[in-house]
């Protein structure tokens, strides 16, 4: 099978169930290989069930996984030599020490290459004979993410990476998987709830609402269609300019609306067509999109 | 150099390739000048490293950049500008959503003709004075 | 492979404080008998006794607590992906971590053990007599055992999950199927068969469990209830096969027909054509089956828990069976059931609980039963109705042998005669007889016999009127005919011993001699009758008209004793057993059979039905 041809990840349909509560609900998704992929959603929204499906490491009670062109179920075990994994709770044995943890690791894999995990523990500043249960959570993200690069695997996949980190150690932990990117071209599959730092290295992102994929596409392209747009007195039809509002509320004492198919000429005929006082179009950052797509359904 | 605001509506390739542009055309870039390696930039500006190599093969292709094999990437030695239809273009797109920010907030074009002359001259003098 | 070390190297270097602790525990015994108190034992006994008792205690617990946590506790804190997100397989974790458990295991165990056992090799051998690789066998199967059971139990009760309750249900549906499948085991008498059916299903369910963990991390692994899902799935799925094998095995062993049996005993009451089939069955260990057999037919009937035709009785008109069903071999207690072979009625529960130590007889028409149990106390009672009708207490009975027959439906005679036959015991031997009126529910002392005999025997009369008491000393045996009520002597006569005398239908005696050539004589009625050479000749039944059978090893004679004359010798042929045990049966009747019936005859494994007449042989079945 063509490498360039099978995408990273492919998700079909993925449904997962406990008991009668629905986490994910025939969610698909396509991760192109090189690409940063975010999956982004709040808490709860099943991104860690979906992600665990993705590993292998639980059955979806329905639906189709492929991971470097293998099914992910089937095949984890020989699958797991090709990714790295940072789980949500990085999830070493606590009494561990990082150094038998790498030793541990490199008995595992054909490529583990320690001098770039030394060299990574060296620039986190963290010493090899703490225990892994002594360190700090930020420090653990790290020792996982040291690990997980140190296999040199095709794709990475960080499940909420950031949770629980504080700015420093985020933008660490960034900055390695920023060069991981520029050396090998490697892969990332990312979920989180935060976006800070997210927005710069994504390309591709997804969101995730109450189990449901509500979105996916180029993160380019999904800021290029999504505005704000403002208004000082009560809005005209923005659906007369065929505009999809994600989102109407007030403002002030004028509305605010956020479009989701924005284009500058349909707006502009609709500003020469109706009189529209003082209307302020404004870009969105991932962030503000991604409240508005998935923070504020009740 | 220049920053990168995530909240713009420009993608973030093309706030990298203004930023070059606007480098070179201040001069803090000269033609032949070595340019920041793709995974340096990437880390400097902490954004993704495909991203910094499109804006500079965008740039390559319209001969800002030359790349010589074995050495890397420099600064082409006669930079082109953009086309004057392109560069009209560019121009009419960030003074719609200045225009539009103007009028949200009241402003006459008096004054933001005047905020827009004191900008441009800081970000020369800006430059000149790291060049 | 190297996964599996790569874990159970991992898991270990975790335990360092497990070894310690176990380094620690293996001073205490050296240090106890320095204790006030302690001090008056010998020291090698504490230091072996409280050794021993450290080291398995200590290894037990230590197994339940590495089963309850080896995989449940990364389980149930969520640390399993750390394992599942890397290249090793479900196998390798759980058997990585298996081998881990017990490595831990024995090395704690020989750190405990060890230096209280070299410290007194002897007085440990003398204090717990074992040899030490049982005693390992033990604490090991134990080890395992618990290691298994703490992994199973862990992840079922860990997941917290509804199915929990589910899996009770299926381990006491596992206990119940497994006792039904031992169950009719038991009633075979197959102790053998038995201990290698449990140590195979106890071996099969070590497998899998052994095989469980991996099947479970394979299917459920990092989630912990679907582990427990896969858990009890493969468990209870695996086990269930294996119950149905076990219990199809125990179908097919208690499926048996007398043409299975590889030996043959068959007892041949006088009465009728049917015999009691007794045997152990081919291919099924020790596993014994006792049927019912017609030997004019060849059809047969199957009676279950039934140790052999001792527990059984024939009503004289031969048309009812009574018979003691055990629970199992080594139940004291039973339930006696009727049938009657011939007919197509199934065995019928009479719902009287009999002592295997009660002897019962039937009534001549099979309508009432009488049991008296080890302590005296005789009942009657009627069958169709299933009531005692009456009950006494016999006195005298302890340490003897009761005999007992319906003289009229309404009416009982017991023989008490002591001591238990037989015995070396030289004592105050002899019979008391009584009566017993059912429907007055009077006890009368009839009569009784005094001997200085060792060996006594005791046969009546077909009649009830006369018996014969045959009384043994050390050199000789006398023969007495006594009146069988009152035990008053009515003619008494030097005997060839209890297996050589017997009483004839006509109320004399005919004894059986052998000479220094092996040459025996009949002696009736004053008449010598020669039968012939032979190593050993019985008595084996009478039959009408006048005829008496004998049975040798391998020999099979008819002698007329009206005419003195042999009429078959048969050299090849022996009755499988001598006749309906005339010294055995609780009742002590003896009975004539119809020339016309058939006798079981054995020949090189093939059960034949002879006329004891013509010597025509029909083939019944080959064993």
């Amino acid at each position: 099978m063509n490498h360039a041809e099978t995408p990273a990840i492919r998700i079909d349909g993925m449904t997962v169930r406990y008991g009668r509560r629905v986490a994910v609900d025939t969610a698909s998704l396509t991760v192109p290989r090189g690409s940063v992929y975010a999956l982004l959603g709040r808490n709860g929204a099943g991104k860690s069930s979906l992600v665990r499906c993705a590993l292998g490491q639980q059955r979806a009670t329905s639906g189709n996984t492929e991971v470097l062109g293998e099914d992910s179920w089937k095949h984890r075990t020989r699958l797991m030599e090709r990714i790295g994994v940072v789980a949500e709770d990085a999830d070493a044995p606590p009494e561990m020490r990082v150094q038998q943890l790498a030793d541990f690791c490199a008995s595992l894999y054909s490529r583990f290459d320690t001098k770039a995990f030394d060299a990574r523990l060296d620039r986190f500043g963290i010493a090899k004979q703490t225990r892994f249960g002594d360190l700090s959570k930020g420090q653990k993200k790290q020792v996982s993410l040291a690990l997980a690069l140190a296999t040199t695997p095709e794709l990475i996949v960080l499940d909420d990476p950031t949770l629980g980190l504080d700015v420093v150690a985020r933008k660490s932990l960034f900055d390695e998987v920023i060069a991981e990117l520029a050396d090998r071209g490697t892969t990332v599959f990312l979920t989180t709830h935060d976006l800070t730092g997210v927005e710069h290295i994504a390309d591709r992102v997804a969101i995730m609402n109450d189990g449901r994929i509500v979105l996916e596409e180029e993160l380019e392209t999904l800021k290029a269609r999504f505005r704000r747009i403002r208004f000082a007195a009560q809005p005209v039809a923005l659906d007369a300019a065929s505009f999809r509002t994600a989102l109407v509320r007030n403002w002030g004492a004028g509305t605010e609306a956020i479009v989701s198919n924005y284009d500058d000429l349909a707006f502009e005929r609709l500003r020469s067509n109706a009189t529209i006082q003082s209307a302020d179009v404004s870009a969105m950052s991932l962030e503000e999109i991604f409240i508005a797509v998935a923070g504020e359904k009740q | 150099m220049f920053d990168i605001n995530p909240t713009d509506a420009a993608p973030i390739w093309r706030q990298i390739e203004e930023g070059m542009r606007r480098m070179i055309t201040l001069g803090a870039l000269k033609p032949g000048d070595t340019v920041p390696s793709v995974r340096d930039l990437a880390q400097q500006l902490r954004v993704n490293p495909n991203t910094v190599a499109r804006a500079y093969q965008r740039l390559t292709e319209h001969g800002v950049f030359a790349v010589r094999r074995g050495e890397g990437t420099f600064v082409a030695d006669e930079p082109s500008q953009p086309k004057r239809s392109e560069r009209n273009e560019v121009l009419r797109d960030a003074s719609n959503r200045y225009a539009s920010a103007a009028i949200s907030v009241g402003a006459t074009i008096g004054d933001a003709v005047d905020e827009l002359n004191t900008s441009y001259d800081r970000l020369v003098r800006e430059h000149r004075r790291k060049a | 492979m190297s996964h599996v070390l790569a874990i159970a190297r991992r898991d270990l270097a975790e335990r360092t404080s497990v070894f310690i602790a176990a380094a620690v525990l293996a001073v205490l015994p050296f240090v106890l008998p320095a204790v006030p108190g302690v001090r008056a034992f010998s020291y090698t006994d504490v230091v072996t006794t409280v050794g021993a008792i450290v080291a398995i205690g200590f290894t037990l617990g230590l197994a339940l607590v590495l089963g309850v946590t080896m995989i449940g506790r990364d389980l149930s804190e969520k640390r399993m992906s750390f394992y599942f997100s890397k290249p090793l397989s479900a196998s390798a974790i759980w058997f990585g971590k298996l081998i881990a458990a017990i490595v831990t295991l024995v090395v704690c165990f020989v750190v405990l053990f060890f230096p209280s056992y070299l410290a007194g090799t002897t007085s440990w051998q003398r204090s717990w007599n074992l040899e030490l690789p049982v005693a390992f066998a033990i604490v090991g199967g134990a080890a395992l055992v618990l290691l298994l059971f703490g992994h199973v139990f862990g992840t079922m009760f860990r997941s917290k999950s509804p199915l929990v309750a589910l899996d009770v249900a299926l381990m006491a549906g596992a206990a119940l199927a497994i006792a039904a499948i031992i169950r009719p085991l038991l009633e075979g008498f197959a102790g053998d068969l038995i201990t290698r059916v449990a140590f195979t299903l106890f071996a099969a369910l070590m497998l899998i469990l052994l095989a469980c963990g991996a099947w479970q991390l394979a299917h459920g692994r990092a989630d912990r209830r679907q582990n427990h899902y896969a858990l009890s799935r493969f468990v209870w799925v695996s086990l269930a096969i294996v119950l149905v094998v076990a219990g199809l095995f125990t179908a097919w062993v208690v499926n048996v027909s007398p043409s299975d049996l590889k030996t043959v005993n068959v007892s041949q009451p006088e009465e009728g054509s049917w015999s009691f089939v007794f045997g152990q069955a081919k291919h099924r260990m020790d596993y014994h089956a006792l049927f019912l057999y017609d030997l004019a037919s060849g059809k047969s009937m199957r009676l279950h828990g039934i140790r052999s035709w001792f527990s059984s009785g024939l009503s004289r008109d031969g048309r009812t069976v009574a018979y003691l069903q055990l629970p199992d071999y080594r139940a004291m207690e039973g339930e006696l059931y009727t049938v009657q072979p011939g007919t197509s009625g199934e065995s019928v529960d009479t719902q009287i609980a009999v002592s295997r130590y009660s002897e019962f007889v039937l009534s001549d028409d099979g309508a009432r039963l009488a049991v008296i149990d080890g302590n005296g106390l005789l009942t009657a009672y009627e069958l169709a109705s299933k009531k005692a009708l009456a009950s006494v207490r016999v006195p005298n009975t302890a340490r003897t042998m009761r005999r007992l027959f319906f003289v009229s439906p309404e009416l009982l005679r017991i023989y008490i005669q002591s001591p238990q036959f037989p015995t070396m015991k030289v004592a105050e031997h002899g019979v008391d007889i009584y009566e017993f009126d059912v429907r007055a529910r009077s006890l009368a002392h009839t009569g009784q016999l005094r001997t200085d005999a060792k060996h006594l025997g005791l046969a009546v009369s077909a009649d009830g009127k006369r018996a014969l008491m045959v009384a043994d000393r050390d050199s000789s045996a006398t023969a007495r005919i006594v009146d069988a009520r009152t035990g008053q002597l009515i003619a008494e006569a030097p005997a060839e011993g209890l297996m050589h005398t017997t009483l004839l239908a006509d109320g004399s005696i005919a004894t059986l001699k052998k000479d220094a050539s092996m040459q025996w004589t009949l002696n009736t009625g004053g008449k010598q009758i020669p039968v012939g050479k032979s190593t050993q000749l019985f008595f084996a039944r009478e039959l009408a008209g006048g005829r008496l059978v004998l049975n040798g090893a391998s020999n099979l004679v008819v002698v007329d004793y009206v005419h003195g004359a042999v009429l078959r010798t048969d050299f090849d042929s022996a009755m499988t057993s001598f006749s309906y045990p005339q010294w055995y049966a609780a009742d002590p009747r003896r009975s004539v059979a119809d020339a016309s019936q058939p006798l079981a005859v054995h020949q090189k494994g093939v059960l034949y039905a002879m006329q004891p007449l013509s010597g025509e042989k029909k083939e019944m079945f080959r064993f």
